[in-house]
């Protein structure tokens, strides 16, 4: 409890991302389209925050602009102390590469590659030589052992989001971005998803950065931003929404052997 | 939706898609195929006639009637009503008297339209060579060199030939249907054929030989010939280029099979890449597809829409591919056309309406026979897949399509080449050998794949790149297989090309003999011998050369035995001996006479030969013709005296080889006691000229043959055409760039959306694309060896175990095929992929969730 307190001292200056008045536009058939405007937004390390909107509503692209995928045409975003507006592409990359995991609403594993190779992939990238044994033990403990040679289309859309979370996860990311991570799953399945989301965040001190139009999922954040038309409309911060530790789930707070 | 609606819908969707890849390789795949056919028939039509043309030079025409009496004048009039022109001479022998000396010669009395075709040349009184634009004027005669000095006479002097005096106006230098007859002739003489009469020595029963000669456009000719031919009798002959020239005869078919060849594989590969792009093409439709079925559409209309978008492109690609084609041969033609000044754009003809029906052709079979398959699988999609993204394939591979598929081919390539057997033998031979070569990228996938990449270091690039060869075992086979397919035909045609040259080249060395000597006496014999040795001339060695017929085979006479008309049957042969079987000549049955008994040395009388035979070896066709065998029993007839020959072997001979070649060889002894002249070949350059002139007054008899300039031709048309062959290379390297990029096209989907997933977990865009250029390159690098050896052997086997040629490996190709095939193939990749890596990561995530 006492490491929870001092980091929470720590959070108090550093943010994980800073964003300054963002905005976005396209040029669709020659016409300016204002996606996004005024966005200014701080999230603490280690905090969750949900991004809640209706469709159309400019919350994906104000979470594709804070992870480093696209680039804003206005404002300024720092992600992890990075200025990503002053970096090319390349830089953007490495500091996803260092900091950032994502978790997609239609999963986005390779149907090419197995579970395990799935997992295996970013930590390869990385260079980590005991990529296999690593990614091996993590989805035994998401309980996906008999699944390792299984490839995406001979699992289940749950499974499958499990995968994705092994692999957002076995990087230790500072932060993690879900894209509507439950929109393709059903209540139950989805439910069980979010709860292991949730625990993985809490066991790897993850700052969540989720999109949902779910009201209850971002209740269970610390706190909701409500897009509306590209702008803020609320900003509500529910303490009471975080999730306690489950004892029973202890055992994903242990250090992973061959861990980077 | 009236049927024109449907069509203008059909086209506006076909033109919204115009960025697709894959319709752009489907376009310049068809393009590709329509141009290959195009440019191929209409240069080896081109060559045809050119070769046809320079050809028809030595014939002094386009054809020739040979006949031994003059023609009905009716046939003449036909012909002209035929719109040919046409021309005559006479060949007899007779007496020439001057100087109070007689010499047997052979006159040739020509009209005053001969030649229509090809040089005649004289000698003008300051010893400078000119052509002639028809024969001698009346009264005069042109003489060989050899008769000047044979009778001290100089131009301007006054010979007789029977009842007439001619003036001896100049020296005959070349006549252009000398053809390689003239060994057997006494010296020529050349007069008017008017002049013929006057002489009085035409008697019945006279010896002639009429020639009438006819140029005219080859559907003239052709008509006049089926007007002609059934009224022939056997003993007149209508002769072509064809019959005329083996040599020539020999090189134009081979050129041909090789152009048509090396085309129908540019086609076969175009063939390939509509195949893939269009398959690529209507996997992209797929929810279209389904989302059109849930709104009503029937299945027909949809075929039908993506059918009117296949015959525009279709109608398009063929426009483009003509205009293309007759494009690049008329530059080929403006290009050589210096060289080679018969060179003929292809007027408008039954040859180009051919080409052009034949493109056309080719743009729908392969459209029927490749895309439509493709898309005729789309009816089976069902509208369920918009409720259920299902994970199955729509457009599955079906015996029944691949059976379409290689039947179009098959029609494909018969109509272009119209040869049967090369057809069969290429497709079956690519299918075997397509076949091998998946197994063979079978065998290095389970050998070294797994083990190679456990080998390198985790998040290397190498390593990234053979993962994902490994990840897809099938679609790296199926790539490999069609890589190595596509190297393996560029290197057969290119190591075809390499011999076809080769061999060309080998008929007609440097140093081809270009002048004969004929009618050296025995008694001039040494002195010849000694002058050229002198003057460092080598020659093709001296044969004895007896004149005498053949009269009976097996105790049965010829006329008897054989009912064929064969030409040697109606003359006197050249009956040869030699101890030695000649360098260019080959025992294909029985044996050379060293094989069998050692030769005494001293000279065999032939009534001493065992059973009052003697070995005679015989020329393989002129054995064809006759029927005849090893052991065959023939009866000659010598000057009078008979001489009963046993048959001991058959010999190809070499007939373009320009050397004295021979029907019938015998051993040394076995004919020597006839009266004989010898004949021999040698090489002259320019330079080595004024030794002919010495030759001619050191020994008067001998008869020299200037064949120099035919031989210079012949070479120079032989390089011309080897060039122009290398045309095809270009077309096979671009239809197989197409197969290339059609088949790295039908994995980009996925890579793209790997590559856009692959940059979410932070991976640089440099990365992405060194993997892609490695995991393709190294796909070109081993898809280079299996190709370059799978070639390496088919050509070794063709060569060495059916034509028994030697073979050598082709270290350019080795040296350079890897690494052009990595560098091209990885490169290919490399444009296909590189935006990906610039475009932003969320904008391909939403394209492809």
């Amino acid at each position: 409890m006492s490491q929870l307190v001092s980091q929470y001292s720590t959070e108090q200056v550093s943010y994980a991302v800073i964003a300054e008045d963002i905005g976005k536009q396209v040029d669709l058939n020659n016409q300016k389209l204002e996606i996004l405007r005024g966005i200014s937004l701080k999230i603490k390390r280690g905090e969750s925050l949900a991004i809640v909107g209706r469709s159309g509503s400019g919350k994906t692209t104000l979470l594709g602009l804070l992870a480093g995928l696209d680039v804003a045409t206005q404002g300024e975003i720092t992600l992890m102390n990075n200025s990503l507006t002053h970096l090319s592409e390349d830089g953007r990359a490495a500091v996803r590469a260092e900091h950032v995991g994502f978790v997609f609403q239609s999963f986005q594993l390779l149907p090419s590659m197995t579970a395990l190779e799935n997992v295996m992939l970013p930590l390869e990238l990385k260079g980590d030589a005991s990529a296999k044994q690593y990614a091996q033990e993590f989805l035994k403990r998401l309980g996906l052992g008999d699944r390792l040679d299984h490839y995406p289309s001979q699992l289940s859309g749950g499974e499958q989001q499990r995968v994705a979370l092994a692999r957002a996860f076995a990087c230790k990311p500072d932060i993690l971005f879900a894209d509507e991570p439950t929109g393709n799953l059903d209540q139950e399945t989805g439910q069980k998803i979010i709860d292991l989301m949730f625990e993985l965040n809490e066991a790897h001190k993850t700052t969540l950065v989720m999109v949902t139009h779910d009201e209850l999922l971002a209740a269970r954040c610390q706190r909701s931003v409500y897009i509306n038309n590209g702008r803020i409309e609320k900003n509500i911060a529910q303490v009471d929404g975080i999730v306690n530790n489950n004892d029973e789930r202890s055992v994903l707070n242990e250090p992973i052997k061959g861990a980077v | 939706m009236n049927s024109f609606q449907l069509i203008v819908q059909s086209l506006r969707d076909l033109s919204r898609q115009l960025n697709s890849s894959s319709i752009r390789l489907l376009f310049l795949s068809l393009v590709m195929a329509v141009l290959s056919v195009t440019t191929i028939m209409l240069v080896s039509d081109m060559l045809k006639r050119s070769l046809t043309n320079s050809a028809t030079n030595f014939i002094a025409g386009d054809r020739q009637l040979v006949s031994p009496r003059a023609l009905n004048l009716e046939w003449l009039e036909q012909a002209e009503r035929f719109g040919l022109q046409h021309a005559k001479s006479l060949e007899f022998s007779s007496m020439l008297y001057a100087n109070e000396k007689f010499q047997l010669v052979s006159v040739k009395a020509v009209d005053h339209k001969y030649p229509l075709k090809g040089e005649l040349l004289i000698e003008n009184n300051d010893g400078l060579r000119v052509s002639a634009k028809q024969g001698p004027k009346d009264e005069q005669v042109w003489m060989q060199k050899r008769l000047f000095s044979l009778f001290g006479l100089s131009a301007g002097d006054t010979i007789s030939i029977g009842d007439m005096d001619f003036v001896a106006s100049n020296e005959l230098a070349q006549e252009p249907d000398a053809g390689f007859q003239l060994a057997a002739l006494a010296p020529r003489v050349m007069m008017r054929s008017d002049d013929v009469e006057k002489t009085g020595v035409i008697q019945p029963g006279s010896r002639l030989t009429w020639r009438y000669y006819f140029v005219g456009s080859e559907v003239d000719i052709a008509s006049y010939e089926s007007w002609l031919l059934p009224k022939l009798d056997p003993s007149q002959k209508w002769q072509g280029v064809k019959e005329g020239r083996p040599a020539i005869q020999d090189a134009l078919e081979k050129t041909e099979t090789y152009l048509l060849l090396g085309g129908s594989l540019a086609v076969l590969l175009a063939c390939i890449a509509v195949a893939m792009a269009s398959r690529q093409f209507a996997l992209g439709k797929i929810d279209s597809v389904a989302i059109m079925k849930t709104l009503g559409v029937k299945s027909s209309k949809i075929i039908a829409h993506f059918s009117i978008q296949l015959v525009f492109l279709g109608i398009v690609s063929s426009l483009i591919g003509l205009v293309l084609g007759a494009v690049i041969a008329f530059v080929l033609q403006d290009l050589l056309s210096a060289l080679m000044p018969e060179l003929q754009w292809p007027v408008w003809s039954m040859q180009s309406a051919r080409v052009i029906l034949l493109a056309l052709g080719t743009v729908f079979i392969s459209l029927i026979g490749f895309a439509l398959p493709q898309f005729f699988q789309l009816r089976k999609v069902s509208p369920m897949r918009v409720l259920r993204q299902e994970k199955m394939n729509a457009i599955a591979w079906s015996w029944q399509s691949s059976g379409i598929s290689i039947f179009a081919i098959f029609v494909l390539l018969y109509g272009y080449s119209q040869n049967l057997t090369l057809v069969t033998g290429l497709l079956f031979s690519v299918l075997a050998l397509f076949a091998v070569l998946i197994f063979f990228s079978w065998l290095i996938y389970q050998l070294f794949g797994r083990k190679l990449s456990e080998s390198l270091k985790v998040g290397s690039v190498l390593r990234q790149s053979i993962l994902n060869l490994l990840r897809r075992p099938w679609h790296t086979l199926i790539q490999l297989g069609v890589f190595s397919m596509t190297l393996l035909l560029f290197c057969i045609i290119f190591i075809a090309r390499e011999s076809l040259v080769d061999n060309w080249q080998g008929q007609l060395p440097e140093n081809t003999p270009n002048h004969f000597l004929i009618n050296v006496s025995a008694s001039d014999l040494n002195a010849l011998e000694r002058t050229l040795e002198a003057k460092k001339i080598e020659t093709s060695g001296l044969y004895p050369m007896v004149r005498g017929r053949l009269s009976h085979i097996n105790d049965v006479p010829v006329k008897v035995a054989v009912t064929k008309d064969v030409a040697a049957l109606n003359r006197e042969l050249n009956l040869t001996w030699s101890r030695t079987l000649p360098e260019d000549n080959r025992i294909i049955e029985g044996a050379w006479w060293h094989d069998e008994n050692k030769f005494s040395g001293e000279s065999l009388d032939k009534t001493k030969v065992e059973g009052g035979h003697v070995k005679v070896s015989v020329e393989e066709k002129l054995a064809g013709k006759l029927g005849l065998g090893l052991g065959d029993e023939l009866r000659f007839s010598i000057g009078g005296e008979v001489l009963d020959a046993q048959v001991s072997s058959i010999r190809s001979v070499q007939w373009d080889s320009m050397r004295p070649n021979f029907y019938m060889m015998f051993d040394k002894g076995a004919i020597e006691n006839f009266p004989s002249t010898y004949i021999t070949s040698f090489y002259a350059t320019k330079d080595q000229k004024p030794i002919l002139n010495e030759l001619g007054k050191q020994f008067p008899t001998v008869s020299i043959l200037e064949l120099d300039q035919l031989v210079d031709k012949l070479r120079s048309i032989i390089h011309q055409v080897s060039q122009m062959i290398e045309m095809i290379l270009v077309f096979i390297v671009l239809a197989a760039l197409l197969v290339i990029s059609a088949l790295i096209n039908t994995t980009m989907g996925e890579r793209a959306r790997e590559a856009a997933l692959m940059r979410t977990l932070g991976v640089k865009a440099r990365f992405i694309s060194l993997v892609q250029f490695l995991e393709f390159g190294l796909m070109g690098w081993i898809a280079a060896w299996l190709g370059l050896i799978s070639a390496e052997t088919v050509m070794w086997v063709i060569q060495i175990k059916l034509f028994d040629f030697t073979y050598e490996p082709h270290y350019m190709l080795w040296l350079y095929l890897p690494i052009a095939s990595t560098m091209v193939i990885g490169f290919v990749s490399y444009l296909h992929i590189r935006n990906v890596p610039r475009t932003s990561p969320m904008e391909i995530l939403r394209a492809y969730s």
